[in-house]
């Protein structure tokens, strides 16, 4: 058993990670029972090794990554299943970018039809490039997303930018505005 | 990612603001208390271990390596001479299945995380599940249980100590039916979703083949086991299983049942285990749901008592009332 100390500290990590975990891993597999799982089982392993590494600076960048890892690994399988939309071209054409620079945070809640249009257009980016974006949105560096995702700094970079890219054009109508600063 | 009390930084404004707003908006839909539960009740599981006796003093730890090394080296040379294969070594499916079976009647509430997948036709067969939304909880004690959230993602519903079926879909009350004049659509929703473990267990070592569903010895903390039925299910009957049960305590983690129902349609439930806990029967009552004071129509009130079921969840029980 858990001593009384371990588990409140565990549990005050799980509370505040577990959410975003959550919702990151429901972006990449859309059965939200089966991302459940899979958070569920990257915490147990995480938390069963804690005296491995130190839980409050790294534990987070190792749950994004194990979670990464089955997410993404589920979702390529899935690939026909999860989403048909998937497959996107992918060439770096230069495309008018419109600049978001004016919305915040409060101000695009307040939109569900752009909330719902988010969600779709995230939905609908290649896992890695959604992937990257979504940890890139968490505060992640370059460095960190390219450890998390299992690919090179650059190509992490590549990645965010791409599906920056992606949303600023599917977005662009409906916020008349954007910006892609780099990573 | 620097900071231990924020481990989430606020994003720039822009594209990511845009992304972290919308996980943001999927994080608030979550329940990590239930997370938590989860991953405390397997990690509990996991650290419940005998403890071994431990030789303290250093020279006696190095005796102790050497005889060690001794008893494995006697141990390897039995091993490769008179042990046929290390199979033979292996429980069966059949005896994972009934030291499960024993662990269970033990006797504590299984709380179950229940996702159910109903063919489309089924869903006009069966209304109250067609607009079930999510999964639900299920706290389960012999044949008593409670649904969490009820028909509609409203309330509970549940089966209490006397076997009566209840429906609370508000805190304002709660009605209540016997076996006996149990509504159609309501009878089909219990035999979809009972779980009861002891019973469940006991047709599946009787009637049904198993088969590992994984090979027993991965190094992994379960055994998952598939079990077919010998014959053709019945309608409701299980049809097939696979039940994923813990190694060291035998609990049953995580069981999907197929139950056969129209033709060849049928209903898939899968119950992953969140915790095993003590609860009392009250806790299977209508009344530990409602209001204190709050109406509990039962047969003696019959009029009211489908009044009140209309008026909730009338909308989604069709005709069946």
């Amino acid at each position: 058993m858990l001593t009384d100390e371990e588990r409140k500290r565990y549990e005050a990590w799980v509370l505040a990670v577990g959410p975003r975990a959550l919702a990151y891993a429901r972006s990449l597999i859309p059965n939200g029972t089966q991302a459940e799982d899979v958070v569920q089982e990257c915490l147990y392993r995480l938390l069963r090794r804690v005296a491995e590494y130190n839980l409050e600076r790294d534990g987070v960048k190792l749950l994004f990554k194990a979670i990464s890892n089955l997410c993404i690994n589920q979702a390529t399988r899935n690939k026909a299943v999860l989403s048909l939309d998937a497959v996107r071209d992918e060439d770096d054409r230069s495309i008018p970018v419109p600049d978001h620079s004016a919305l915040r945070p409060d101000q695009i809640m307040q939109y569900r039809e752009l909330e719902e249009k988010v969600r779709q257009t995230l939905q609908n980016l290649p896992p890695l490039q959604r992937a990257a974006v979504e940890l890139r949105s968490l505060g992640m560096s370059k460095e960190d997303i390219g450890e998390t995702l299992g690919v090179s700094t650059s190509n992490a970079g590549v990645l965010v930018h791409r599906g920056r890219q992606t949303l600023a054009r599917e977005l662009g109508s409906q916020t008349g505005e954007g910006s892609d600063e780099g990573v | 990612m620097d900071s231990p009390s924020n481990p989430f930084p606020d994003p720039d404004s822009g594209i990511d603001a845009i992304a972290r707003a919308q996980l943001d908006a999927e994080a608030s839909r979550t329940d990590p208390g239930t997370l938590w539960e989860g991953v405390l009740h397997r990690l509990n599981a996991a650290t419940t271990r005998p403890v071994e006796p431990r030789i303290t003093r250093h020279r006696w730890r190095r005796a102790g390596t050497i005889a060690a090394l001794a008893v494995l080296a006697a141990l390897l040379f039995i091993g490769t001479f008179y042990v046929p294969s290390q199979r033979e070594a292996l429980a069966s499916p059949a005896e994972v299945v009934q030291a499960a079976r024993a662990v269970y009647k033990q006797g504590d509430t299984r709380c179950y995380r229940v996702t159910l997948t109903l063919p489309a036709r089924l869903k006009e067969a069966i209304p109250l599940l067609a607009h079930e939304a999510g999964p639900r909880t299920l706290c389960t004690r012999g044949d008593r249980f409670v649904v969490e959230p009820g028909f509609g993602g409203k309330g509970a519903w549940g089966r209490d100590a006397a076997g009566r079926i209840w429906v609370a879909p508000t805190n304002d009350g709660a009605a209540v039916y016997d076996v006996s004049e149990l509504p159609l659509p309501l009878q089909n929703a219990v035999k979809i979703h009972e779980l009861e473990l002891g019973p469940l267990l006991d047709d599946v070592l009787a009637d049904f083949d198993l088969t590992w569903s994984e090979p027993p010895n991965l190094p992994a903390d379960t055994y998952t086991i598939t079990a077919t039925r010998h014959t053709q299910a019945g309608p409701f009957r299980i049809a097939s299983a696979k039940l994923v049960i813990e190694r060291e305590t035998k609990l049953i983690r995580s069981l999907t049942v197929n139950r056969q129902l129209l033709g060849e349609s049928g209903a898939t439930g899968v119950f992953n285990l969140i915790s095993a806990v003590a609860k009392d029967d009250a806790a299977y009552s209508p009344e530990s749901h409602v209001k204190p004071g709050a109406p509990v129509y039962d047969r003696s009130k019959p009029m009211q008592r489908r009044r009140f079921i209309l008026q909730h969840i009338g909308s989604i029980l069709g005709n069946g009332q």
